[in-house]
């Protein structure tokens, strides 16, 4: 609206007027692998279930019969009634990867480097030295999505900064100004913006996290470094024409 | 139900003479329960004059209100059924009006379909008829229109099943993988979990009907553990089933063929 990636600013930024000015953002959904599942509840047949090992949520695609409840007792919408097997199938939160001690695909694969996966303790027993304890208990700058349901999801997302707070709120709680505020913080705030440059450093699950200076590192259970980066990656400036290969290059701003 | 022998016969007869008087459906002989008739020739096909030998007992179907999601309403009031027996095979013929031939799967729609369920075991004191109940197990025979028509000969495509469908590709459709070659079964089993496991809730099949038993809502399983995939010909019991549209409404008529040895402590 008011900018563009390529050229910058566009001169008298956004050229149309509505209640409010448009914004945007991405929401990625995914299961919530919630701690209480309404698509388990509803399921006539007990076909679906949380195992007691990683908390993950399946629908047992042996004994599924394609009743579709879970489809309807799912709030998140995220069960699908796959019209192919004539099962309902689901998010399965990669769990052989989970198994290896690796994190989801989806996790994985997410070029923007926003996504970690771990294991969340319950809030009486956060350790400020487990990635998500520091985040979601400690901080408190992600929030679960759409709290009032009741099934204590456990997807957490650090809330948009540029959409107004009376839409914010409603999705991830009352906790959004603060979250919002403390991320708005973080260059200034070394511990959290560090934590922040460990996402999709790696592949691994990493239940422990250490700031040295200027450096973070991604650890196992036991303190062994898995991953190590620096807080601020170096800037690297091309120059928009490569002289080397004679040809013009479009740096972003 | 009990099974009687040619006294049936003058009821029948009676039938008949009041059929030319109704002129359109004819007047058949009703019971308070079903009453299977013996007879050497146990019909596989609903339309089969055989059944005209059998009485009609009228069956009100109950509610499901014992577990979520409870039917309040019926939506069928009552199936008609019919049973002749050669005393080593049972044949069911179950009548039910239908305004509508539903037949094809999809997202919150589901097919026709109808079972007959039998105790395990004949005893005094019978299972609960919704599905049985813990230790006093149901045998249930349940057919699918969906199935039905993929044994009458439609194609197992997803152009067949979802008319309206439009998908960019499924990887085990591809062309570029040989039908029934190692890879595409491979990719079918990847990408179609049930199937892997032996849940073979769509797909080809050659068999309308599936073989099932129960001891109390929400227990139905098959007569197969995941790792064992049902054959056909594993099936114990031999069931004919053919379903047909009556002019004018919908009218399915499915038979089912049971060995008689599951009742016999009910037949007389
Ligand atoms: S998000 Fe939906 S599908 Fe996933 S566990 Fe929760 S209720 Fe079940
Ligand atoms: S990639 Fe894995 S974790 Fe992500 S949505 Fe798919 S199954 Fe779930």
């Amino acid at each position: 609206m008011g900018e563009d990636d390529c050229s910058g600013q566009v001169d008298g930024g956004a050229s149309f007027s509505m209640e409010h000015m448009a914004w945007f953002y991405y929401l990625a959904r995914i299961c919530n692998h919630c701690t209480y599942p309404g698509c388990l509840a509803s399921c006539p047949r007990g076909s679906i279930y949380k195992r007691p090992e990683d908390g993950i949520v399946l629908v047992d695609q042996g004994r599924c019969r394609g009743y579709q409840e879970c489809v309807k007792g799912c709030p998140y919408k995220k069960v699908f009634f796959n019209m192919m097997t004539g099962t309902s199938e689901k998010c399965i939160a990669c769990y052989p990867k989970i198994e290896m001690g690796i994190q989801p695909q989806c996790f994985v694969n997410c070029i923007g480097k926003i996504r970690l996966a771990g294991f969340l303790s319950t809030p009486d027993k956060a350790n400020p030295d487990n990635p998500l304890d520091y985040l979601v208990h400690i901080r408190k700058v992600a929030l679960p999505l759409f709290p009032q349901f009741g099934l204590e999801p456990n997807v957490y997302y650090i809330p948009p900064v540029h959409v107004p707070q009376a839409f914010t709120s409603q999705m991830f709680g009352p906790g959004v100004a603060e979250a919002v505020k403390t991320y708005r913080n973080a260059p200034n705030d070394p511990d959290l913006s560090s934590l922040l440059g460990l996402f999709g450093s790696t592949e691994m699950i990493i239940p422990r996290w250490k700031r040295q200076g200027d450096w973070v590192a991604g650890m196992d259970e036991k303190g062994k470094e898995v991953v190590r980066v620096p807080l601020r990656e170096p800037i690297l400036i091309r120059p928009a024409y490569d002289k080397l290969y004679q040809i013009s290059r479009t740096n972003c701003p | 139900m009990r099974t009687i022998a040619r006294s049936i016969l003058p009821l029948m007869a009676i039938a008949l003479c009041l059929a030319v008087v109704s002129g359109c459906r004819r007047t058949v002989a009703t019971t308070t329960e079903v009453v299977a008739v013996s007879s050497t020739n146990v019909p596989s096909k609903p339309d089969d004059p055989a059944w005209d030998e059998a009485p009609e007992h009228a069956a009100k179907l109950l509610l499901q209100d014992l577990v979520e999601p409870r039917q309040m309403q019926v939506s069928t009031a009552d199936v008609r059924v019919r049973a002749i027996t050669n005393g080593a095979e049972i044949a069911f013929r179950l009548e039910w009006l239908d305004k509508t031939k539903d037949d094809l799967p999809g997202p919150a729609h589901f097919m026709d379909g109808c079972a007959v369920q039998i105790p395990a075991k004949i005893e005094a004191n019978l299972p609960a008829p919704q599905m049985g109940e813990t230790g006093k197990n149901v045998e249930i025979t349940f057919w699918r229109a969906d199935w039905q028509a993929m044994v009458d000969g439609r194609p197992d495509s997803i152009k067949e099943r979802y008319p309206n469908a439009s998908v960019d590709h499924y990887p085990f459709e591809a062309q570029s993988l040989e039908k029934g070659s190692a890879a595409q079964t491979e990719m079918a089993t990847r990408y179609s979990p049930a199937a892997a496991v032996g849940n073979r809730r769509v797909g080809p099949r050659s068999n309308p009907v599936e073989d099932l038993i129960a001891e109390g809502p929400g227990t139905l399983s098959g007569r197969f553990n995941h790792f064992q995939r049902p054959r056909d010909e594993d099936c114990r019991r031999m069931v004919r089933n053919h379903h047909q549209a009556c002019p004018g409404r919908a009218c399915f008529r499915i038979t089912h063929s049971d060995r008689i040895r599951h009742l016999g402590g009910l037949a007389q």
